[in-house]
């Protein structure tokens, strides 16, 4: 059950919304629950991020809060504060700028040690897409930390 | 493989994910120490791993179980619920599952006044979050729950067992003393008799400002001849700002409790009310 945790977690923070992001993780259950015969136990927790990760870029597409298509991060204007300066905080911050399946990978591989084949299985991206969309945001995220530090 | 000066970026974010392995972490790890400024930046790209907030959690993990003997219709609640409450939910259940499966969404005013539902559904995120009630949205003094005709959502409506009564009981937990404080313009005025309650919120919430007394500490000498301590917005901002906050949250809580009070609480899908829980 403590699987519940980590997918409600990652769901959370890409959704923004607390009802949304607890029917996704009921909904995922309800269908592992559905489908308990045909998953084998070890793979339990990257079906239910499968079926939760699918549910929730339904939902986002309906919502219209992404576009899935690929595009430069935004500069952070006036948002990085010097008084604001703190690594999470500049971190949480620095994440938004990313576009979302950018996002979402570097959520999977920091917050539940996903592995690349394991993101692609979940995203249903190949491997070389996941690991050119990390290379991106990894790269962004130093570039937008570099520039933090520098300015204090 | 060489990993040279001219390849080495790609690697390096292999490495920090984890996917190198043999002979390439072996090179990887020789190439680092042969190259400090690569470490460096090796250490920075480390910086960039974000740690899960473990305090956020699912709440409801409940309504996750299944008892294998029952129909997937009905959760194995852990909780003790009245026969009456029962009663409702078999109704609520035979109502919603007898319908055809169409996503009947905010059941107010739909898409004619979406900025009103979505500023409402903001304001109720946090009575939501307190009760765990699905409440999803309300038109004037009404609060309309239920708003996908899905199995999960008519599942994690446990309003039932959840009427208005006990919302309002989870709201008065919430409940903070509202200290005689007078926030006027650019000055805020603490009475000395509420000095304690400041110097308590502050040690819990605000405990550098304690250590830290340096710009803004209530002991300066920005007292009236009757004890109490006048705050300046300019001249103690953070101060200014926390105990503003408190006043504001402390009005916002009341407001919202005499709000509910007045509230009818509907279940409804699309236009169509299903139930009125308002006598219970």
């Amino acid at each position: 059950m403590d699987y519940s945790d980590d997918l409600y977690r990652f769901v959370l923070k890409n959704i923004k919304n607390i009802d949304d992001a607890k029917d996704i993780v009921q909904n995922a259950f309800e269908v592992l629950w559905n489908n308990k015969g045909a998953v084998e136990a070890d793979k339990v927790k990257s079906y239910l991020f499968t079926v939760g990760y699918r549910k929730m870029i339904d939902e986002l597409r309906k919502k219209k809060r992404i576009t899935l298509k690929e595009e430069m991060p935004e500069s952070l204007g006036g948002s990085l504060e010097t008084k604001d300066f703190d690594l999470k905080k500049t971190l949480n911050k620095a994440l938004e700028t990313l576009p979302e399946i950018q996002k979402q990978l570097v959520l999977l591989k920091d917050y539940d040690g996903y592995s690349y084949d394991e993101m692609a299985e979940i995203t249903g991206l190949n491997e070389s897409q996941v690991k050119v969309y990390l290379f991106r945001a990894r790269t962004s995220l130093k570039k937008i930390l570099i520039s933090v530090e520098t300015t204090i | 493989m060489n990993i040279t000066k001219n390849n080495y970026e790609e690697f390096l974010i292999d490495h920090l994910h984890g996917e190198l392995n043999g002979n390439l972490l072996k090179e990887m790890e020789l190439f680092l120490q042969n190259n400090p400024s690569v470490k460096e930046e090796f250490e920075l790209l480390q910086k960039t791993i974000l740690v899960p907030d473990e305090k956020i959690i699912f709440q409801n993990k409940d309504l996750l179980l299944k008892n294998e003997k029952s129909t997937p219709l009905f959760i194995t609640y852990k909780r003790p619920i009245s026969i009456a409450a029962s009663i409702v939910g078999i109704v609520f259940a035979t109502y919603f599952f007898t319908q055809k499966s169409e996503d009947t969404t905010i059941a107010v005013n739909e898409n004619k006044k979406i900025d009103t539902v979505q500023t409402i559904v903001k304001m109720n995120d946090s009575i939501a979050s307190t009760t765990n009630l699905p409440i999803t949205a309300t038109q004037k003094n009404t609060i309309v729950v239920v708003k996908k005709q899905t199995k999960t959502n008519i599942k994690s409506s446990n309003i039932y067992h959840q009427p208005k009564k006990k919302l309002i009981e989870k709201l008065e937990q919430k409940n903070i003393p509202q200290p005689e404080i007078v926030v006027e313009n650019k000055e805020i005025i603490i009475p000395q008799k509420e000095t304690p309650f400041i110097e308590n919120k502050l040690k819990e919430e605000m405990p550098t400002i304690i250590e830290n007394k340096k710009d803004e500490a209530l002991v300066a000498n920005n007292t009236t001849s009757k004890g109490a301590i006048v705050l300046n917005e300019k001249k103690q901002p953070r101060l200014f700002q926390f105990i503003n906050g408190i006043m504001r949250t402390s009005q916002k809580i009341q407001q919202k409790k005499e709000q509910l009070a007045n509230t009818e609480i509907l279940v409804m899908v699309g236009n169509k009310k299903i139930i009125n829980l308002n006598q219970n």
